[in-house]
């Protein structure tokens, strides 16, 4: 179970954070949606060992454009 | 003598190149059959959004013509070729399969394009796709679904369901698609045809509408591994404008010339933990006999453990609705009344997700990434099936079955490595099957000598769907 708990109210007020206007039927479709998609991160971040991992992408600073 | 028109259509593109080469059929009889075909056969199959027959027929004519027709560039040259409809295409309306874009037409071609029009192909036009290629089914989209022809009441999977459905009807000789999470692989296994995403990088998306920037590939669907040679060998390379593919900047390999290579002594790996999950017996009988044919060749199986395979399902998600998130920043939310209800339940729910679960994700790919090297330790290949079931119908209500299309395929984008879907066989009721090899990343060419050996050892990818005559 996810430290997060999803609700209509917690889905509206990040929706309007991000630009979005979600009808209480619309966030209320979402919630359970939202609750298994953070559920299953929860679950994954216990089952794996991520200590000390990095991202799966490099950043390369100042790269010179590619020669056709 | 000309061929009529169902033996164009189902011809490769390496048959026709051959016979053009030796002047016994001309571009412009080929695309004319392919076009007639796909204008009888489109209201049947819903495979393009917009065929493009004046500037084809026009192509053809000066392809025809006197210099053009001495001077051949390659295998391409006078070939029709097909694209994913949210592939940049100048003057030509490129929808993505949205309302969002329903009137879009570029100003300019995508790499892609440029390049295989460089190599003479000629573009015959754009299919149909799931919306913003964000689902594997091909059923949702602002132009209805994609019919499979081997049986109209099913899926065609996706989101490349216009190409997949098109070159499996003879109505496209070859086709473009994406793949994110097997976008390429899953139509081609569903439609019983090749479908190949090579390592991430070496080809450019620049001109192709993002889904996820990180795991995006375009790649070659055609009726056999020779054909997305030809497709591959003139799109590949770096591109100024595309920087993941300063991969392909390290020598691309002449991979036509290797597919008769030696492949007796291959190591194949079965993944351990993929046998936990329950397939169709179809699926399971028509791949115990892949794999009996693949040691026919001289390769031996064994089995490897990816301990992490499982945790794709859950890390794969987020990353790519919350780049496609970004990506869509020019539409979303401004016209999210447009979007159809799959995209934008995708998006609203990626929208909400944090930076840090993504980087959380991010990270646990990471690991994923290891544990596929390790295997690679172990083996040279690692075989699956493509899909766990055969084509759903269209009206099926178990949309449960529809997100475990991209069981086996999406594991590959997520470490960037090369995989190809084959034909190895029918369901019962008829409908193909997929083999996919999948290898280290840049042993594209290993991948493609397997599978196109496995291809001259069966003639699953000779089967026609009756559709059309």
């Amino acid at each position: 179970m996810s430290q997060h708990k999803v609700t209509r109210d917690s889905i509206q007020q990040a929706a309007l954070l991000a630009g979005l206007d979600l009808s209480d039927q619309r966030a209320d479709e979402l919630v359970p949606q939202l609750q298994t998609v953070l559920d299953d991160l929860d679950a994954m971040e216990r089952e794996m060992d991520l200590t000390e991992v990095e991202p799966a992408f490099i950043f390369q600073p100042l790269q010179s454009p590619v020669q056709e | 003598m000309a061929a009529p028109s169902a033996e164009f259509a189902f011809m490769t593109v390496a048959e026709a190149s051959r016979l053009m080469e030796r002047r016994e059929i001309s571009s412009g009889e080929l695309a004319g059959a392919l076009l007639e075909r796909a204008q009888r056969l489109n209201p049947r199959l819903n495979s393009y959004i917009t065929i493009m027959a004046d500037s084809a027929v026009a192509e053809a004519r000066r392809n025809d013509g006197g210099a053009a027709r001495r001077r051949r560039r390659g295998a391409l040259q006078g070939i029709p070729v097909s694209l994913k409809d949210l592939i940049w295409t100048k003057g030509v309306l490129t929808t993505c399969g949205s309302r969002v874009l329903a009137d879009h037409v570029p100003d300019y071609d995508a790499t892609v394009v440029t390049r295989l029009k460089k190599a003479g192909a000629i573009i015959l036009g754009k299919t149909h796709l799931q919306e913003f290629a964000m689902g594997g089914t091909g059923t949702d989209s602002c132009f209805g679904p994609a019919r499979n022809p081997w049986n109209a009441a099913h899926l065609t999977g996706g989101s490349s369901s216009g190409s997949g459905a098109a070159v499996a009807a003879g109505t496209a000789m070859a086709a473009l698609g994406t793949d994110t999470g097997g976008s390429v692989r899953i139509p081609a296994c569903l439609c019983g045809i090749v479908g190949f995403k090579q390592t991430f990088g070496l080809v450019s998306r620049m001109g192709v509408m993002p889904l996820s920037w990180t795991m995006d590939h375009v790649g070659p669907m055609t009726r056999t591994v020779e054909d997305a040679v030809i497709l591959l060998q003139a799109m590949v390379g770096p591109d100024p404008h595309d920087l993941s593919t300063t991969v392909a900047r390290r020598r691309v390999p002449d991979y036509r010339a290797g597919l008769n290579g030696e492949i007796k002594g291959l190591r194949l790996g079965l993944i351990r933990e993929l046998g936990a999950y329950k397939n169709d017996p179809d699926v399971d009988a028509a791949f115990r006999q892949a794999l009996r044919v693949l040691e026919g060749l001289g390769c031996s199986v064994e089995e490897v453990s990816v301990p992490t395979i499982g945790q794709v399902s859950r890390f794969h998600p987020v990353i790519s609705f919350s780049e496609a998130v970004a990506a869509h920043r020019p539409y979303y939310p401004r016209y999210r009344e447009l979007y159809g209800k799959t995209a934008v339940t995708r998006l609203d729910l990626a929208t909400l997700v944090r930076p840090s679960e993504y980087m959380l994700c991010q990270r646990a790919r990471t690991v994923f990434c290891r544990d596929v090297a390790k295997a690679f330790q172990q083996v040279d290949l690692l075989v699956t099936p493509s899909c766990p079931v055969p084509a759903p119908r269209i009206d099926t209500k178990d949309v449960a079955s529809y997100g475990e299309l991209s069981r086996y395929t999406r594991p590959f984008n997520d470490c960037g490595a090369p995989a190809i879907s084959v034909p190895c066989g029918f369901s019962r009721d008829g409908l193909p099957l997929g083999l996919q090899i999948a290898g280290r990343p840049f042993a594209d060419d290993v991948v493609l000598r397997l599978a196109h050996a496995y291809e001259q050892a069966t003639d699953w990818h000779t089967r026609r769907p009756e559709v059309g005559g």
